[in-house]
């Protein structure tokens, strides 16, 4: 945990409004702090012990938000929108003359669950399984550039391009775009830098009008074709052909459409699969008891 | 308090005191029952809480809702007779001595 004085420093950097208590006020550098990057499991149990139930967060990640420590506030939060909401709840810039919420996570339900229809089928427990095949040999051939070396850098050779390449075939999109895709995530959530974060997400926006088009013409059985052509939709909605219309409606920058619902997808799962993955390496090479599967790792 | 006993798809009974007013989810997931993983927390989005309400048992429940039919069309393991989402089963003292089995896999 940071010390106070350190807690206070970021305090100082960060304009506290009036009604919140100065003894909730903490910086506790969640998700780039030393003690975090060290040994985020670690950090992460602690805090039920070190931080109280609730407090206002200074961290660099989400400053201004409340933090909740306890499984059943958070369980309470996450099942009353109409207390609380998800909207502008990712840290991603935007336009403020063409604002778009990230679908579905920054849409409370009812509507919610409307995106939501669309997306799982194409993303459920069933559809994923049968990927399962793929995935594997995906995995294998990243597997492959490395293993004559005997030794790999964890991250940037297979932890990174897997879950991007994944994605691409999930979306329809081609194996190439796989350092430009990599290139847009770390802009937009680990360059710490605003510029590099809206040039990011200028160029991913232009890249997916492009590819929204090209798919209305050639259709796939990519998740970004079936969205635009409407495959997918909510089964059993009384105004399909509305529903269809307003997903398609970008060129009339909706308030929620297909370009917002792929806004999410370049960076959708990548972050967190990559550092799931990490995580697990890293924990299993640092377990004693774990350590023999892996053979040598760097 | 209500009981619900879990049947692993192995043959593993777990029978669990479920607080009144809790889910099938949350009574499995908080007492470590192996076979049910609630995702999601319960928010009908991922459809890793499926489970097979016991014959006996199935018409003492409420219904599914749409939205819960659409999802458990998106289950990993096959959808039968008696598939729920535990996370729509909220137990009380009617659902006392509530059996579900769990299928071979969430994911």
């Amino acid at each position: 945990m940071e010390s106070p004085q350190a807690s206070a420093a970021a305090a100082r950097t960060f304009e506290i409004p009036p009604h919140v208590p100065a003894e909730l006020v903490r910086s506790i550098g969640l998700t780039d702090g030393p003690e975090f990057l060290a040994a985020p499991h670690v950090f992460m149990a602690d805090l039920h012990n070190n931080q109280p139930r609730i407090f206002y967060n200074t961290s660099q990640h989400m400053p201004g938000s409340w933090l909740l420590t306890n499984y059943d506030d958070a369980y309470f939060v996450l099942r009353h929108p109409e207390i609380f909401t998800t909207a502008g709840a990712t840290p991603f810039p935007r336009d403020p003359n063409n604002y778009f919420y990230f679908i579905p996570l920054e849409i409370d339900p009812p509507d919610h669950r409307k995106y939501r229809a669309i997306l799982d089928p194409m993303l459920s427990p069933k559809s994923i399984a049968l990927l399962e095949g793929k995935i594997r040999d995906m995995a294998n051939g990243l597997i492959d550039q490395f293993i004559a070396k005997g030794e790999c850098e964890f991250t940037k050779d297979f932890g990174r391009p897997l879950p991007v390449l994944v994605f691409l075939d999930l979306m329809g999109l081609p194996h190439h775009m796989l350092d430009t895709f990599v290139g847009w995530a770390m802009g937009l959530l680990h360059a710490q830098d605003r510029k590099i974060a809206e040039t990011s997400m200028r160029e991913a926006c232009a890249y997916l009008a492009t590819v929204i088009k090209e798919k209305a013409q050639q259709p796939d059985d990519g998740v970004i074709s079936k969205i635009v052509h409407g495959a997918a939709r909510r089964r059993g909605d009384d105004r399909p052909g509305d529903f269809r219309l307003h997903l398609l409606s970008v060129h009339r920058r909706p308030r929620h459409g297909v370009r917002d619902a792929q806004q999410h997808l370049p960076v959708a799962g990548r972050k967190s699969r990559t550092a799931a993955r990490k995580s697990s390496i890293r924990r299993t090479t640092s377990t004693p008891s774990s350590k023999s599967c892996c053979g040598s790792t760097r | 308090v209500p009981l619900v006993t879990y049947i692993e798809d192995d043959g593993s009974r777990h029978p669990v005191e479920v607080a009144d007013g809790d889910s099938v989810m949350q009574g499995a997931v908080n007492n470590m029952v192996a076979g049910i993983v609630g995702e999601c927390g319960g928010g009908l989005a991922c459809a890793t809480c499926h489970c097979y309400v016991d014959a006996d048992w199935i018409d003492k429940i409420e219904p599914p809702s749409e939205t819960e039919r659409e999802m458990l069309e998106s289950t990993s393991s096959p959808r039968q007779t008696g598939s729920r989402l535990s996370c729509q089963i909220s137990v009380g003292a009617a659902l006392d001595g509530l059996v579900v089995r769990l299928p071979a896999t969430q994911f």
